[in-house]
């Protein structure tokens, strides 16, 4: 918008927003009152037009919301959400801690066990676990293949 | 009110947090009802909008984007609800034929600021819908032009158009004839 302000702008400024020249649109501001000030007799009968208007729109009452309204639109409103628990988190926690701990225990016990049962001892009693339920004895056996 | 502070409402509201959703409601209710008021010149209709409007703003919080200013959202939502009431209102009183309503203001009317209120209002109320819109943002509600404009979907040209042709048909009814 330009700073230049016609006579026929004026008029359609002070028709549309009022007598008030704080109310024209910010660009066209300066101009407007640049122009109402060097020629105000010009514009008296537009500005008083407008200032009847003003004064019946600005003796229009506030409207106010009653309390009841105002409680119905905040009881409208959602009420706050629980929020989302996962499967987890609904296993109570003391059985949780209770089986984690027998498991490591389990663990700790079946990786010592695993490791012992590489030795000599473990194996030759487990051949004359599985000699005898064959029916052979070990000793004699022993012996046989010796000789 | 910041921008800024409306979202962090926003988010707390749609959150369920009942102080930001009560903060929102006093901030916009007034403004709601005082739109659906002039809109519609009848206090329990403009109730029923204000309910309205906000039970989809309840429901629009959750997924709520900040294209536009709440307050400039909620307005338009407001004004649409409005417009849709006005358009059944006509279809429903569309075979009757229209009352003639005297509302020029009489010498000793102006006295009585009762009546002077009922007439303007009933004024703006008989007004082609979107000049009462226009009206009712810009010069009974602190709505800037360009907020005005945003929530009537329209250029700030058109609404000074609006507000021009608004102006002039309530002098016209208002004033000229009192004074003939």
């Amino acid at each position: 918008m330009t700073n230049t302000m016609t006579d026929a702008r004026l008029i359609a400024l002070i028709e549309a927003w009022g007598a008030d020249a704080n109310a024209f649109p910010e660009t066209e501001r300066a101009a407007a009152k640049a122009l109402l000030a060097e020629a105000p007799d010009r514009f008296a009968d537009d500005l008083q037009a407008a200032r009847d208007v003003d004064a019946l729109l600005g003796g229009m009452p506030d409207v106010t919301p009653s309390a009841a309204l105002t409680a119905a639109l905040i009881d409208a409103a959602p009420n706050a959400r629980p929020q989302r628990r996962s499967w987890l988190a609904a296993i109570p926690r003391w059985p949780t801690v209770g089986a984690l701990a027998s498991l490591a225990i389990g663990l700790a016990i079946g990786l010592g066990t695993a490791q012992s049962g590489t030795t000599a001892t473990t194996e030759d009693s487990v051949d004359t676990l599985v000699y005898a339920a064959l029916g052979f004895d070990v000793i004699n056996y022993s012996q046989e293949t010796a000789q | 009110m910041a921008f800024s502070s409306d979202l962090d409402q926003i988010t707390r509201a749609a959150a369920g947090e009942r102080q930001a959703v009560s903060a929102l409601v006093n901030r916009y209710s007034p403004g709601v009802l005082a739109l659906a008021t002039r809109m519609l010149s009848d206090r329990a209709e403009a109730e029923d909008v204000t309910q309205e409007t906000f039970i989809r703003a309840w429901k629009a919080l959750p997924n709520w984007e900040p294209r536009a200013k709440f307050s400039t959202w909620l307005h338009r939502v407001a004004l649409n609800l409005c417009y849709d009431r006005l358009r059944k209102r006509r279809e429903s009183t569309m075979a009757e034929l229209p009352e003639q309503v005297d509302m020029a203001l009489r010498p000793d009317d102006a006295l009585d600021q009762s009546e002077r209120v009922k007439a303007v209002e009933g004024a703006i109320a008989a007004l082609p819908e979107r000049q009462a819109a226009a009206l009712t943002l810009c010069a009974l509600q602190d709505h800037s032009q360009a907020e005005a404009a945003e929530i009537m979907e329209i250029s700030v040209e058109a609404l000074e158009s609006l507000l021009a042709r608004a102006r002039r048909t309530l002098r016209t009814v208002l004033m000229e004839r009192s004074e003939a």
